[in-house]
């Protein structure tokens, strides 16, 4: 029965204090929230921390659920901000060698698993600022639409069609700067 | 769904390709969400909110809906036009007086006109006295902005923002003169800047360019924000200064990214800092050193 049962009516009985569809809650977005998280971060382990912490968090944070917006764009929201947050920190703490920041760091540990397409993708995000490697994450890599990519990003759909453009004319450049001798 | 194009579909295919969770990552999740579930508090029943008595406007529509409705409007509306139409005819040809006459000096105070835009902004500006003149609001007005070593429009706009503007979460802190010199230097930003505070309680804060300051529902971010840029003046907002003393590194970290020159943004952050933020703020400086290297 849970698993048919909409987001919405379960994050609204979460909030309400049943336990259980707080469990299938959790259960059905898992890998939803790891997925966003490794997209946004570049980093496996940054994304097992980031879902874990966002699930202990959840309880709390789903209280505040209404209902107004599709329990899925109030999640990525929630991820977004998480790994913003994470970022900031990182930051703050001049930590510069986690994530996408410091993706050699992260290619030496992940040797293992880096295949060229993980290399050059690490290398694009790497080169891209935060609110763009945001945008793609969201809109290529979830697949999101430019208006619910907007919901979650708080910002409007045109601001979202101009961080594509420009993301386009980055990966041109820097594909000119892998072909150029 | 976007079907990306050439361009960017190597970026598509490789951010879709993401790792699964590791195997138990969801059990541990799982069990740590749980916890923290269980630990809160039990959720209050809320009060159910008394039904409103419909507005004016409501009622009015209603009224108009019944049958003879608009008939009735419409002979409201035909009499009220035969009333006033003659008070608002041109005046009939003769000398117009081109100045007040000599008496109106005599008339009593409260015979002047009192409703000019600025005396009932300068009224607003003193709301620690509704009923004192308008030459006494202004006096306190500019009391205020003396004490406080504020401009009179800062100490104005402070106080307009006071009476009507939403106060997310608790009072911001005062807003000291080096928090208002260093929101006068901030250039208006070229783009939006959101940036979600790393407190709880605090609000989004947002950079916005006069004009696109963004809407902030309550409903749509579960806060309010507050914009350096309010769309109305164009002038800074110095209150986030107050309220974001605490994140101070991060803010100073966007106003770069906006394209700040990074030594005001530093010197914002060290002004704006709490006591204990020392630590972020040594960071953030040993940060800045690395930059433009």
């Amino acid at each position: 029965m849970r698993m048919e049962t909409p987001d919405e009516q379960l994050a609204l009985a979460a909030a309400g204090g049943d336990r259980a569809a707080f469990a299938a809650l959790v259960t059905r977005h898992y890998a939803r929230i790891h997925g966003l998280g490794w997209r946004l971060t570049g980093s496996v382990a940054d994304a097992q921390d980031l879902a874990q912490d966002i699930c202990a968090a959840l309880p709390a944070k789903l209280r505040h659920f209404r209902g107004e917006a599709r329990f899925t764009t109030w999640l990525y929201r929630v991820v977004v901000n998480a790994a913003q947050d994470l970022r900031r920190r990182q930051m703050t703490r001049a930590r510069a060698a986690d994530g996408w920041g410091d993706w050699e760091v992260g290619r030496q540990a992940d040797m293992a698993q880096s295949t060229a397409a993980r290399l050059w993708l690490e290398g694009a995000m790497a080169k891209l600022p935060p609110d763009l490697q945001d945008t793609v994450a969201l809109v290529l890599g979830e697949e999101l639409t430019q208006a619910e990519a907007a919901a979650v990003l708080g910002i409007s759909e045109g601001t979202i069609a101009w961080r594509m453009s420009e993301v386009k004319k980055r990966l041109r450049r820097i594909a000119a700067e892998e072909e150029a001798p | 769904m976007i079907r990306p194009d050439d361009d960017l579909e190597p970026l598509a295919r490789a951010l879709r390709q993401a790792p699964p969770p590791p195997p138990g990552a969801l059990a541990l999740a799982l069990d740590q969400a749980l916890a923290a579930y269980d630990a809160l508090p039990p959720v209050q029943p809320v009060p159910p909110v008394p039904p409103q008595r419909p507005s004016r406007l409501s009622r009015l529509w209603q009224a108009l809906q019944r049958p003879g409705g608009m008939a009735g409007a419409a002979l409201v509306a035909g009499l009220a036009v035969v009333a006033i139409g003659p008070a608002l005819r041109d005046p009939p040809p003769g000398p117009a007086p081109l100045s007040a006459p000599p008496t109106a000096t005599a008339l009593p105070d409260t015979a002047l006109p009192q409703a000019a835009p600025p005396v009932q902004a300068l009224r607003k500006a003193a709301p620690m006295a509704p009923d004192a003149t308008p030459e006494a609001a202004a006096d306190m007005a500019q009391d205020l902005a003396e004490a406080q070593s504020l401009a009179p429009w800062q100490a104005l706009a402070r106080a307009l923002d006071a009476d009507t503007a939403p106060e997310p979460g608790p009072e911001p802190g005062p807003v000291n003169a080096a928090d208002l010199a260093l929101a006068q230097i901030i250039p208006p930003p070229t783009a939006t800047v959101l940036l979600p505070s790393p407190f709880a309680a605090t609000p989004v804060f947002a950079l916005a360019p006069p004009g696109l300051a963004p809407a902030l529902p309550p409903a749509a971010t579960g806060q309010t924000g507050w914009t350096l840029h309010p769309q109305a003046t164009g002038q800074p907002d110095p209150r986030p200064m107050a309220r974001f003393a605490g994140a101070a590194a991060g803010v100073a970290l966007a106003l770069q990214a906006e394209g700040f020159p990074l030594p005001e943004a530093l010197a914002f952050a060290e002004a704006t800092a709490r006591p204990e933020d020392a630590a972020n703020l040594a960071l953030l400086r040993r940060w800045a050193a690395t930059q433009g290297k």
